[in-house]
């Protein structure tokens, strides 16, 4: 099967035209959106990658009025929708530079209704275009838009003519942007009263009578204080036949408009968060996995395959959500992501001779440290085994237990499966005992395989989901094994490779990027560090939670902490169980799973690391050697040898 | 409109032929080279540049004010008199500089550049390099802003060097870039044999996850680095407007900042303003003057946002 792999490497959806018609697969809490018949504006907020842009591009006129689209109801006019990115560069332009904030405001309401009416026009363009009932090109030159005339002297009443018109004064106010000091500022259309004017003269036409525009403006979150206020004030006042609504990263935090008022969820907007939709529709893995599969039907050049158009039809979703059809769906995922249990991946590491020495040398270790009189030999009779051999190390360097008493455990779980290793031993050190096993042998350990796994690590993001999957068929394809289903090795490699290209992303978060690139680095070889202690007590933390100190977070850690939860690099979680019992631990956060495979650690939710307001300051902001401290600390059983190789070692 | 480059180079500031009453207008001297550059000037002929990245301003000595009235600021100095100092000024205060020179009726604009020997590396044999601290961000340039939102931003190039976050965060943060026609150019040949490598290793990602059109101009030559951008802007519909973001080679920055000036209507800048590390480079290699004329012939009327007010 030939794959176009370019088509796969789109991954976000600025890399896809305006226009996605049949390239947007209809998400299972489509219904609850309810944004074509929408009253009111609405705030959506969505954690980067989770389909945020593509599905605004689906709601925006360049793909309701798609060419592509063969038949378009004549309601479809109802919610025309225009979805605005703004560049923040250029918008922060219109701030200082001898202009008092007062003024630039009544500029930047100018501009925005200077985008948004030419916008419209273009969008009148497109449906003439379109099959949309009732409205061709005939008619499209017959219409008059004669208000534009009330607010520029020289506008003309065609739409094509006054759409150039328009788009000349959009040049003649960037220039003069740019020449504040050198030139004057054109005369500009008031924002709200002009395009409510163009609407209204659209609205003379039969067709168009409903016209109805849905501004949704992405990005809100970095415009300038101003600015916000500016655009809380048109969602404030929102109503047919001209909404404005807000797309984000985050939950509203200034609501401040530019006269007196302010703006609440409860009467000025509907918050939509669209994670937490994705999660309570229970649907996620089925949905992510329609849309790899969707995708690779369309790289495979089968652009009219079944399964797409079950996931481009609305009509069909509630046939999506019948359990026979997500049972399918996820069979196929599983037939080509295959796991391995840990018991088969401890049988598998044992066969391999580095490793079956590694765990000789370590129980070894453990013994002598010990001064046990017991032997490797005795722990490795025939017959033992395999998940209770690989945490054999780690219970045996454990103070609290004696190698005699965990010899005889052992023996007693081979002989009838019973005793320690049964009900608490394996199932709590398994997992943590095989990532440090795999661990210094390279990037290939298999438990970071599976499609249960994959949607762990992704946790929640379809971007993140689809890196892992492509890194997949990237890494099969070079290994010359390029059909499903994918072996571990292949999945493993692959999760390596995509989780070091996201942690590498880091960088370009915003303001704090390499601060948020150097925390999660420090926080994931902290982890790291504690996973390598030869007794690793506390397995698989991959968590943390601030419950002590002398002092409060102050703002900048707590601008921090916000940063990245934006970005999604901490997880906040519910409080898990706290190993000292006092304190107040309000949250825990996670360092999102897909940092696992980078770092070697779990992608499991199990156990927090306590640490005090003071660590945390100098996780985040303390120098080397200050952290090295801290790391050496908190990986204090760790021994010099092991720290040098972490890297902590002073 | 023609623009013309002349160069030379030489080890030392003595093979520049600088002029002797030379004003010399320079950044902070953060390594080897930029101290020595800075020295070609005697003490009472220098003056230090600095724009506020917060504020849009531009500072020379204790005189502040917004960076628009750049002119003025400078109108003080003679221009034929006056050299700017590219290897310790940042790109924001060269454009700065270079446009309001331009507007100040400069025919000739002098410039110095001192390549290092080496620049620092973010550890001993680390592949990536330590020369800018994190910063907030691409922030506009008056005289040079662009509506990247706009349809009539049809192109952009970008001048690439050792840091690939630069371009990350670029298209990461202005994603309309990606509908555009884009050009990402590496200096080659660069500085050094083997350093064009540097710069294009860790561009890879980027140019295999985006449509980006790769070029190449010499990393020490602004009048080639002008060329490429000459044939992007051959390229351009009428009314269409292309950005530059000058994140490479500081050769290509010059470049980058007499396009802007001398095609106001027709160019922008996106820049993300680095803090400059202390000690970003040692030693000190070639050393070079360039000076560029500008011929305005009947085209003046063209270049008009860059008159004084």
């Amino acid at each position: 099967m030939h794959i176009d792999a370019s088509m796969l490497a789109r991954t976000r959806a600025e890399e896809h035209s305006a226009d996605v018609w049949g390239e947007f697969f209809i998400p299972p809490y489509f219904d609850r959106l309810a944004l074509t018949s929408a009253t009111r504006s609405v705030y959506i907020t969505g954690k980067r990658g989770c389909g945020k842009t593509m599905l605004l591009k689906y709601f925006d006129y360049h793909t309701a009025f798609s060419k592509r689209r063969k038949e378009i109801p004549s309601d479809a006019i109802s919610h025309v929708g225009i979805y605005w990115r703004v560049d923040t560069q250029f918008c922060s332009s219109l701030k200082h530079r001898g202009i008092e904030d007062n003024e630039w405001s009544v500029v930047f309401e100018s501009y925005f209704g200077l985008v948004i009416a030419t916008e419209l026009l273009h969008a009148v363009e497109t449906i003439a275009e379109s099959a949309f009932p009732g409205f061709n090109r005939e008619d499209l030159v017959a219409l008059s838009l004669p208000s534009a005339a009330d607010y520029l002297a020289e506008a003309p009443t065609g739409v094509r003519e006054l759409t150039k018109y328009l788009e000349s004064l959009r040049r003649r106010f960037t220039t003069w942007v740019s020449n504040v000091k050198a030139m004057d500022c054109p005369i500009l259309p008031p924002g709200r009263e002009f395009i409510l004017s163009l609407i209204a003269d659209l609205q003379a036409n039969v067709a168009l009578s409903a016209l109805a525009v849905f501004v949704y403006v992405d990005e809100v979150e970095n415009l300038v204080p101003y600015q916000r206020h500016v655009l809380n004030s048109f969602l404030k006042h929102s109503q047919r036949p001209l909404i404005v609504s807000f797309t984000s990263k985050e939950h509203p935090s200034d609501n401040d408009t530019s006269g007196a008022e302010s703006i609440n969820a409860t009467h000025d907007y509907r918050l939509v968060d669209l994670d937490y939709l994705l999660t309570l529709s229970e649907a996620a893995m089925t949905f992510f996995a329609e849309v790899f599969l969707g995708n690779l039907d369309i790289a495979a050049g089968r652009t009219e395959s079944e399964r797409l158009e079950v996931v481009r039809l609305h009509a069909r979703l509630a046939e999506r959500q019948t359990p026979a059809y997500q049972k399918e769906v996820l069979a196929d995922m599983r037939m080509r992501f295959p796991n391995m249990a840990d018991k088969q991946i401890a049988i598998h590491a044992l066969q391999q001779v580095p490793l079956r020495k590694n765990i000789h040398d370590r129980i070894s270790k453990a013994l002598k440290d010990r001064r046990s009189s017991l032997t490797v030999d005795d722990f490795l009779f025939e017959g033992v085994p395999a998940e209770a051999v690989v945490t054999l190390p780690s219970l045996l360097n454990r103070e609290t237990l004696h190698p005699d008493k965990v010899l005889a455990e052992l023996k007693c779980f081979a002989a009838d499966q019973k005793g320690l290793f049964s009900s608490s031993w394996v199932h709590n050190n398994l997992f943590g005992a095989l990532l440090e096993l795999y661990r210094p042998f390279g990037r290939e350990c298999p438990l970071y395989s599976g499609f249960e796994t994959l949607c762990t690590m992704s946790n929640n993001n379809l971007r993140n989901f689809l890196i892992l999957c492509y890194k997949t068929l990237e890494v099969a394809e070079l290994r010359d094994q390029p059909d499903a289903p994918y072996s571990v090795s292949v999945q493993c490699r692959a999760a390596y490779d995509a989780s070091e290209q996201l942690f590498k992303e880091i960088r370009t978060f915003g303001r704090f990027g390499e601060p948020l690139r150097m925390f999660v680095l420090r926080l994931g070889n902290i982890f790291r560090a504690l996973q390598a202690s030869p007794p690793m007590s506390e397995p698989e933390q991959n968590q943390f939670t601030i419950n002590s100190g002398g002092r409060s977070l102050n703002e900048a850690e707590l601008d921090f902490i916000a940063e990245a939860l934006r970005y999604g690099i901490l997880v906040e979680q519910l409080e898990t169980k706290s190993k000292s019992g006092v304190g107040q631990d309000i949250v825990d956060y996670q360092l999102n799973p897909i940092y696992a495979p980078y770092f070697q650690i779990s992608y499991r939710r199990k156990r927090k690391l306590e640490i005090s307001v003071e660590q945390f300051h100098t996780l985040v902001m303390g120098n080397e050697n200050e952290y090295k401290e801290l790391a050496r600390g908190l990986a204090r059983q760790l021994s010099d040898a092991d720290a040098q190789q972490l890297g902590l070692q002073l | 409109m023609k623009v013309n480059f002349f160069s030379v180079s030489g080890k030392s500031a003595a093979d520049l032929q600088l002029p002797e009453d030379m004003v010399l207008l320079h950044g902070e001297e953060l390594d080897e080279r930029g101290e020595s550059a800075c020295r070609s000037a005697p003490e009472n002929a220098r003056f230090q540049l600095g724009f506020g990245v917060d504020d849009m301003s531009l500072t020379v000595g204790t005189r502040k004010t917004s960076s628009d009235s750049a002119a003025e600021l400078l109108s003080v100095y003679d221009w034929r008199k006056v050299v700017l100092e590219a290897t310790t000024l940042g790109f924001a205060e060269l454009f700065c500089a270079v446009n309001a020179l331009l507007a100040s009726g400069a025919t000739s604009i002098n410039i110095i550049y001192v390549e290092p020997a080496e620049y620092t590396r973010d550890g001993r044999g680390a592949d990536v390099f330590a020369l800018s601290e994190p910063t907030r961000g691409y922030v506009a340039i008056p005289n040079a802003i662009v509506d990247l939102a706009s349809e009539e931003v049809e192109a952009g190039v970008f001048f690439l060097g050792f840091e690939p976050e630069r371009l990350d965060r670029a298209l990461e943060e202005y994603q309309m870039i990606a509908s555009k026609y884009v050009k990402v150019v590496f200096g080659i040949p660069a500085y050094h044999p083997g350093w064009e490598l540097d710069a294009i290793i860790p561009h890879l990602t980027a140019l295999e996850s985006h449509k980006l059109q790769p070029d190449y101009c010499s990393a020490n030559d602004p009048e080639a680095a002008f060329e490429c951008l000459e044939r992007t802007r051959e390229t351009l519909g009428t009314d269409k407007r292309m950005f530059v973001a000058p994140i490479g080679p500081k050769p290509c920055g010059i470049a980058s900042a007499i396009f802007a000036s001398v095609y106001p209507e027709q160019v922008g800048l996106l820049f993300d303003h680095p803090r400059r590390k202390k000690k970003r480079s040692s030693g000190m290699d070639l050393w070079h003057r360039f000076t560029v004329t500008v011929d305005r012939g009947d085209e003046s009327a063209a270049a008009t946002p860059a008159a004084i007010a």
